[in-house]
């Protein structure tokens, strides 16, 4: 995987745009056991709750119902996946060609992304663990709030990379002295 | 601009979401049986209240559900929220229709 390019830089803030390994796993009408098994197969605590992330041996971010969103290829991930879900009828699509993923950090990085998003990303309602699908300068992401890396984490479609990086160097002007 | 509750993600933009219009529109059946008057009025024939409406979003931009909402027309108040498929939500008063 390439090394991530900087997109901008301002102070208390940089902004990061690499490649993504990410694949889409859908699985109708999951129940506990099901759940149970993909979170022991991967080393989580596998995310039922709307709009939260497990991280293990994968980080897997709930996308919708039966959804999520899983940060590995799928060809490292059909396995483990298979093997947890048995003959339960599943759809595990690898889409890592069609994402790009920025990850913006350091104390500025809520100032910068409220210019263009408007859910609330103070940690009092969007907590480490916590991801959402929403709009960023109009483009859909699916946003994943700061970890132990401290930094957010948004994916987007690759088609978009141009214009968000755009906004990206354009909105981070009146950070920089 | 509305904040719309997703069942699912709670309140969120309404810019994030696509409204269905009208809610619990049933085809006629059977399809052999049904007249120009009938296929006509499931097509096009809408309650346009003024007050409270049922009506089906989709949280297009979030994690892509449906569901129904009750919203009042003249306030944009939403007085509820229910999955597809639960009977018709009940409204206080049924004005204007
Ligand atoms: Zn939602």
């Amino acid at each position: 995987m390439a090394d991530p390019s900087a997109v901008a830089h301002a102070p208390g803030l940089s902004i990061a745009e690499s490649p993504v390994a990410v694949s889409l796993l859908r699985v109708r009408s999951p129940d506990t056991g099901l759940t149970t098994a993909l979170g022991d197969a991967f080393g989580l605590e596998w995310p039922t709750r709307p709009n939260t992330v497990g991280e293990g041996r994968v980080r897997a971010a709930w996308l919708a119902p039966g959804e999520w969103a899983l940060f590995d290829a799928a060809e490292v991930l059909a396995a483990p996946v298979t093997a947890a879900l048995g003959e339960r009828l599943h759809h595990l699509s690898d889409v890592s060609a069609g994402r790009r993923l920025w990850r913006v950090e350091g104390e500025r990085a809520r100032e910068l992304l409220a210019k263009g998003c408007g859910l609330d990303i103070h940690p009092r309602s969007f907590p480490p663990g916590s991801c959402a699908q929403t709009v960023l300068a109009q483009v859909a992401i699916l946003l994943i709030a700061p970890g132990g890396d401290g930094a957010f984490s948004i994916i987007a479609d690759a088609t978009l990379a141009a214009h968000l990086r755009l906004w990206f160097a354009e909105a981070v002007q009146e950070f920089i002295a | 601009m509305l904040l719309i509750p997703c069942p699912w993600c709670g309140p969120r933009d309404e810019t994030e979401f696509r409204c269905g219009g009208q809610s619990h529109i049933q085809r006629p059946e059977p399809y052999g049986a049904v007249g120009d008057q009938a296929w006509s009025d499931y097509l096009f024939t809408r309650a346009n209240p003024k007050g409270a409406g049922r009506e089906r979003w989709v949280h297009a931009f979030g994690c892509r559900q449906w569901f129904n909402l009750v919203r009042d027309t003249r306030t944009h108040e939403i007085a509820a929220v229910y999955p597809m498929g639960a009977p018709p939500a009940e409204i206080a008063a049924e004005t204007g229709r």
